[in-house]
């Protein structure tokens, strides 16, 4: 309450100290924002460099499977020519792929080699052969190249089902030659088998398909194109007469000859690896490990100079070729000792120890580890001390590249590791104090989060396909320590570096 | 200054979490304040907090330690209110002339006894523009000129403005007052 008689002065006073408590939700807002914010402004450069290398790795691997799909959608495209081809003797290519070109030109010219050969009207079947086999040693190839079980293998089986059911057709075609006239009658019956061949055509993919709709044209204007493209009437050639035989097959020949094809496309196993070969995989292999590191925190305070530390970690991640993305969770003990440090002091023939305690405060909100120095003890009497040690667990981001020859690799490996405190705790061993009595109190503060950012360096063994083992050596560098000194005029020591070496076992599934 | 004030300074411009968080924990509720006194709407006055806070950690380090820092703070807190303002509208100024009002005779009040909240919600319930003129001349010491300037209107406007939220508050005092007295009356 304030009585005033001037109200200037009464609103000026109440309102100079007036306070109004923001509501809980804001103050953790905005300690939440201020916590995010200094995270940024300590670690603005990692954070860069990290989002860098994400982008830069989704990149790369995305620039990888695009090339690895259009190779392997040539491939495909290359051997479904050919077997539109081998299949299809009387069809044209209509396909701007320049492998189909290439197989075509090859089938064209051994074709035109035999009719002229023998101008008889086995020719076309001469070349039927010759082009199947040429196919088959196209597609055997790129099966030998391939390894077996993938979308070439499946297409090349394919090929042998639709070469089968050519062989069929042309064995019919000359045994059923005589009576061509005849069977011409028949085309009726022959449209009605042609949405089945076409279903085998349309199983080889997009040239089978633009070989359909040339069939269907030639078989509407009661013709085949011959090699080079050009219709023909049926009475006007002899080459072609016989070609379009194929249209005046027997119905049962057909039916036979596709029930073939449907057989093994019903077959599971055929099945199977048609899925599997259509499915777009990316080249990625998984993988889980189990780590260890030990090292040496090379502080830059001398006070903190012997600081070892022991992590361990389970890992998983992904490789693609050589490139591998490591994460997972650790576990990270430090150990600060303060024991038996030697200092030097004013007398250099008397070195001397440190001793010290800590002792545990809290101040608000916050605990803080005081760190009181009681004297200077001779270093030979002076074995016991004290030590405290800090629980972090971790979580690691690592990019790596392995370098392999035979089964033997080279691992580069770095990254950041985001380290949350779980724990502190004090060992004291009560030590004889004597000597002088310092008065220097540093305050000893733990760090709740922290992060560093590490390379490695290991030789690694692969025992097996599935399982190796490497070892190395890790340097470490933290932003922001452990330790904050006060009252000593010592800067603390934010980017201790570690260096110690580390052990990794890996299995890839 | 106190020590400990410095000690949180130094720790804010080294950006420590700690000593932000103590910096926090020791002016909120005043700058909390200051933005409900001046932006009124309690969402405006939490982000307006917010954006202090975050541009007093960023300024600290240009903090040359001469003046007082509370009125440094102050400072920067009203002058981010008055961005919002800016940036929302919010102060219309009805008056472009100044015109002197009669009851301009702050030497003739008699003595109030009106607790603090029932002044801060009386300043809160002013028109947006009266509001804005009054805080900054009556409570945070600037002077028609600085607020003509930092309003972009003109010091006649900026005193005409004051008078009539003067006028206002002072018809609404002696009307408590009034009522004060005829419960104290009936109670007696």
């Amino acid at each position: 309450m304030s009585k005033k008689s001037n109200i200037e002065e009464l609103f000026k006073d109440s309102m100079d100290d007036f306070r109004v408590d923001p509501p809980k939700e804001t103050s953790k807002k905005i300690l939440l924002a201020l916590f995010w914010s200094n995270i940024i402004h300590h670690y603005k450069g990692a954070i860069i460099v990290s989002v860098a290398a994400v982008l830069a790795g989704v990149g790369a691997l995305f620039y990888f499977n695009q090339s690895t799909e259009n190779t392997s959608s040539a491939k495909v495209e290359n051997l479904n020519a050919s077997n539109a081809v081998a299949s299809m003797p009387s069809s044209s290519p209509s396909n701007n792929s320049t492998a189909f070109s290439k197989q075509y030109n090859a089938q064209k010219t051994s074709v035109e080699k035999s009719v002229n050969d023998s101008k008889q009207v086995n020719s076309s079947v001469a070349s039927n052969s010759s082009l199947s086999t040429k196919a088959n040693k196209v597609n055997s190839k790129e099966n030998t190249q391939s390894g077996g079980l993938n979308s070439s293998s499946l297409v090349s089986y394919d090929v042998i089902s639709i070469e089968k059911t050519s062989k069929k057709l042309t064995k019919n075609k000359i045994k059923k030659s005589s009576t061509t006239d005849k069977k011409r009658k028949e085309t009726d019956n022959v449209e009605n088998q042609k949405d089945e061949l076409v279903g085998a055509y349309g199983y080889m993919g997009e040239v089978g398909s633009a070989e359909r709709a040339k069939y269907d044209k030639n078989l509407k204007e009661g013709g085949f194109p011959n090699l080079t493209g050009e219709s023909e009437s049926p009475s006007n050639a002899t080459e072609t007469k016989t070609d379009s035989s194929v249209d005046s097959l027997p119905k049962e020949a057909l039916k036979e000859s596709l029930a073939a094809v449907d057989s093994i496309k019903k077959d599971s196993t055929v099945a199977k690896l048609d899925s599997a070969g259509s499915k777009k995989k990316l080249p990625i292999s998984f993988f889980a490990g189990l780590g260890a590191s030990g090292y040496n925190w090379q502080l830059s305070n001398e006070l903190y100079k012997y600081s070892p530390s022991i992590s361990a970690e389970l890992n998983v991640g992904a490789q693609y070729k050589s490139f591998m993305l490591f994460t997972g969770v650790g576990y990270h003990q430090q150990t600060i000792a303060l024991e038996n440090r030697v200092w030097t002091t004013l007398d250099s023939e008397m070195v001397q120890v440190p001793i010290t305690y800590f002792e545990k405060t809290i101040q608000k909100d916050s605990t803080y580890y005081l760190w009181k120095m009681q004297g200077y003890e001779n270093s030979h009497s002076a074995k016991d001390g004290r030590s405290i040690s800090l629980n972090y667990l971790y979580v690691p981001l690592q990019l790596a590249y392995a370098y392999r020859f035979q089964k033997h690799q080279l691992l580069l490996k770095a990254g950041v590791g985001m380290n949350f405190l779980t724990s502190s705790s004090q060992t004291t061993v009560p030590a004889d104090t004597s000597g002088l009595l310092s008065i220097e109190t540093p305050l000893f503060e733990p760090k709740k989060f922290l992060l560093d950012f590490n390379v490695h360096l290991n030789y690694g063994y692969n025992f097996t396909n599935h399982f190796s083992v490497m070892a190395g050596v890790t340097i470490k560098q933290r932003r922001g320590e452990i330790a904050r000194l006060t009252y000593q005029n010592i800067d603390p020591p934010y980017r201790p570096l570690g260096i110690g070496g580390s052990l990794q076992f890996i299995y890839k599934f | 200054m106190s020590a400990d004030l410095q000690d949180i300074i130094k720790g804010c411009v080294k950006r420590d979490y700690k000593y932000q968080k103590l910096l926090y924990t020791k002016y909120a509720s005043l700058l909390y304040a200051i933005c409900l006194r001046y932006l009124k709407n309690t969402d405006d006055a939490k982000d307006a907090v917010q954006d202090c806070f975050m541009k007093v950690y960023d300024k600290i380090a240009g903090f040359n330690h001469e003046g007082s820092f509370d009125g440094w703070i102050k400072r920067l807190t009203v002058n981010n209110c008055l961005i919002v303002l800016r940036e929302k509208k919010k102060a219309v100024f009805v008056d472009e002339i100044y015109i002197p009002i009669e009851m301009e005779r702050d030497e003739e009040d008699e003595g109030y006894d009106i607790d603090k909240q029932t002044l801060f919600n009386m300043i809160q319930d002013l028109p947006d523009g009266y509001r804005t003129v009054f805080n900054l001349y009556v409570i945070d010491g600037f002077s028609h000129k600085e607020i003509a300037e930092k309003m972009g209107i003109n010091e006649g406007t900026s005193k005409s403005q004051l008078a009539r939220a003067k006028k206002i508050l002072r018809d609404k005092i002696t009307l408590l007052q009034n009522e004060q007295e005829k419960q104290h009356r009936r109670v007696v």
